[in-house]
C-alpha cells in the first residue's frame, strides 16, 4: 500500500492540528495512516496472533510521540521510524516473555467422559465386553477404576510386569476391535 | 424514523482492535508543543553550555600558564578541536534525538571522535609532556572526578533537552550525549590543569571522556527512555 506525495503532505498539515489538540483531525489522520501502519506490521510479523498486539504497539508510540513531529520535516520518516521502533520494542518484549515462558513437553491428560452422561461409548463397552476375562480386568481396573499397577496386581495375584504385559495386549486388542468395528458401520 | 449515522465504522480489511484505538486515542486529545527546531536547541545547548562553564571557573582557577599556552599553536588548536567536537557532538545528539533524523546525527559524532582523537595526539606529538612517575603526581585523582562531575552537570542538562524530543534509541543517546557532556569536561579540564604529566593528561582528562560516555549509555537507557512509559490520557 502507497500513499502519494499530497496524502504525505495532507498528513503533515493534520499533524500540525493534532498537536494543537483538534480531536477530529486525529481520528481523520489514524483512519487514513491506519492501514498503512497495519500493512507495515502485517508484513513484518509472521505470527498472525501477534499481529493486532504489535499494531496497538505502534499506535501507542504515535500517541506518546506527537509532539516531537517537526512541521517542517517530511511526515513518512518520521511516522515509518517510530512505526518500525515500536515494533521492535514489541517484538523484543515478546521474544523476553517467551524465553520466560515454561514449556512442556506433554499436556497432563485431563480426564474427559467419553460421552454426555459420563459412561462409555456403546462401541467400546461392547468392545471391551468382547475381551478375554485375563485382558479385559486389567484393562477396566487401570483405566476405569483408576488403580495403580501395583494395586491392580495385587488385586489379580500377579506379579506386576505380567499385568504391564497383559494390559498392553488388552488395549491392542480393544484398539483393533473398535478400528473393525467402527469400519464394519 | 431516520437512523442516526454510526459515528465510526469498521473498516474494511482492518482490525476491530483499529477503531477501539482510534476512538481512545482521539478522545480528550490535549494539545502538545512541538519542539523547537533544531537549531535552536543546540544553540540553547551552547549558550547553557557556556553559562555552566563560566560558573566552573568562578570555583576553579584557570591554568597559571594559559597565557603562554594560548600563544602557542598546537594547544590553541588542541582546544579548538575540544570545543569543536562537544559542539558538533552535541547538534548530532540533539539531531538524532528526533524521530526520522537519527541518521543525520552519525556523521557528527564520528567527526566529533575524529576531533577527540585528532586532539589527543597533537596532545602527544605536539606539546612538551613529561613520562614521569604518574602516581607521585599531585593531581593524581581530583582532575579524574572533575571530568566526572562536571560532565555528568552537561549530561543532565543536555538530557533534558533531548528528552523533550522523544529519543528512540535511548542507550545509544546516553552515549552521544555524554560524549559532547565529557567533552566539555575535557575542555574546561583543559583550561584549569596543566599539568605536563603525559599519563596524568591521558587517564585523567583524555580517556574519562570515552569511558563516562560509554557508561552514560546505562544511564540514558532509563532516563532517555520516560517518554515511552508515559501513560496514555
Amino acid at each position: 500500500m502507497k500513499a502519494s506525495p499530497s496524502q504525505w503532505q495532507s498528513w503533515a498539515q493534520m499533524m500540525k492540528k493534532v498537536q494543537s489538540g483538534d480531536e477530529e483531525a486525529y481520528r481523520t489522520l489514524l483512519n487514513e495512516i491506519g492501514p498503512l501502519l497495519y500493512s507495515y506490521v502485517r508484513r513484518r510479523v509472521f505470527n498472525r496472533s501477534m499481529v493486532d498486539d504489535v499494531y496497538q504497539e505502534v499506535l501507542f508510540t504515535l500517541h506518546r510521540a506527537r509532539h516531537s513531529y517537526m512541521t517542517d520535516r517530511p511526515f513518512a520518516p518520521w511516522l515509518f521510524t517510530l512505526a518500525h521502533n515500536s515494533f521492535l520494542d514489541a517484538i523484543g518484549r515478546n521474544r523476553k516473555f517467551a524465553e520466560r515462558e515454561v514449556q512442556v513437553d506433554f499436556l497432563p491428560e485431563a480426564a474427559q467422559p467419553d460421552t454426555k452422561d459420563g459412561s462409555l461409548g456403546d462401541d467400546l463397552q461392547q468392545v471391551l465386553a468382547q475381551l478375554p476375562e485375563s485382558l479385559r480386568r486389567p484393562v477396566e481396573m487401570m483405566k476405569l477404576e483408576g488403580l495403580s499397577v501395583e494395586e491392580a496386581a495385587r488385586a489379580l495375584g500377579i506379579s506386576a510386569s505380567a499385568l504391564k504385559v497383559r494390559a498392553h495386549r488388552g488395549y491392542a486388542r480393544l484398539k483393533k476391535n473398535l478400528l473393525e468395528k467402527r469400519g464394519t458401520k | 424514523m431516520k437512523r442516526n449515522k454510526p459515528r465510526s465504522k469498521q473498516r474494511r480489511g482492518m482490525p476491530s482492535i483499529h477503531q477501539v484505538m482510534v476512538e481512545r486515542l482521539s478522545s480528550g486529545l490535549r494539545p502538545v508543543r512541538a519542539p523547537y527546531a533544531i537549531k535552536v536547541q543546540w544553540l540553547l545547548w551552547l549558550s547553557s553550555a557556556l553559562v555552566l562553564g563560566l560558573l566552573f571557573f568562578t570555583k576553579m582557577p584557570l591554568r597559571d600558564d594559559l597565557k603562554e599556552s594560548l600563544t602557542t599553536p598546537a594547544f590553541d588548536v588542541m582546544i579548538l578541536f575540544i570545543f569543536a567536537a562537544a559542539a558538533l557532538s552535541g547538534w548530532g545528539t540533539i539531531e538524532a534525538s528526533i524521530p526520522g533524523e537519527e541518521n543525520k546525527g552519525k556523521w557528527k559524532q564520528k567527526t566529533a571522535a575524529t576531533l577527540w582523537g585528532s586532539a589527543a595526539l597533537i596532545f602527544l606529538l605536539f606539546m612538551p609532556c613529561n613520562a614521569d612517575n604518574y602516581l607521585e603526581h599531585k593531581t593524581f585523582m581530583p582532575c579524574l572526578l572533575t571530568v566526572l562531575v562536571i560532565g555528568t552537570v552537561y549530561w543532565f542538562l543536555l538530557s533534558l533537552i533531548i528528552r523533550r524530543n522523544a529519543p528512540l534509541n535511548s542507550r545509544r543517546m546516553g552515549v552521544w550525549t555524554g560524549l559532547s557532556a565529557f567533552l566539555f569536561g575535557l575542555g574546561i579540564i583543559t583550561l584549569h590543569c596543566g599539568s605536563q604529566n603525559l599519563y596524568h593528561v591521558l587517564f585523567e582528562h583524555f580517556l574519562p571522556v570515552l569511558a563516562f560516555s560509554w557508561l552514560m549509555g546505562w544511564l540514558g537507557a532509563r532516563w532517555l527512555s520516560g517518554w515511552k512509559r508515559k501513560p496514555i490520557s
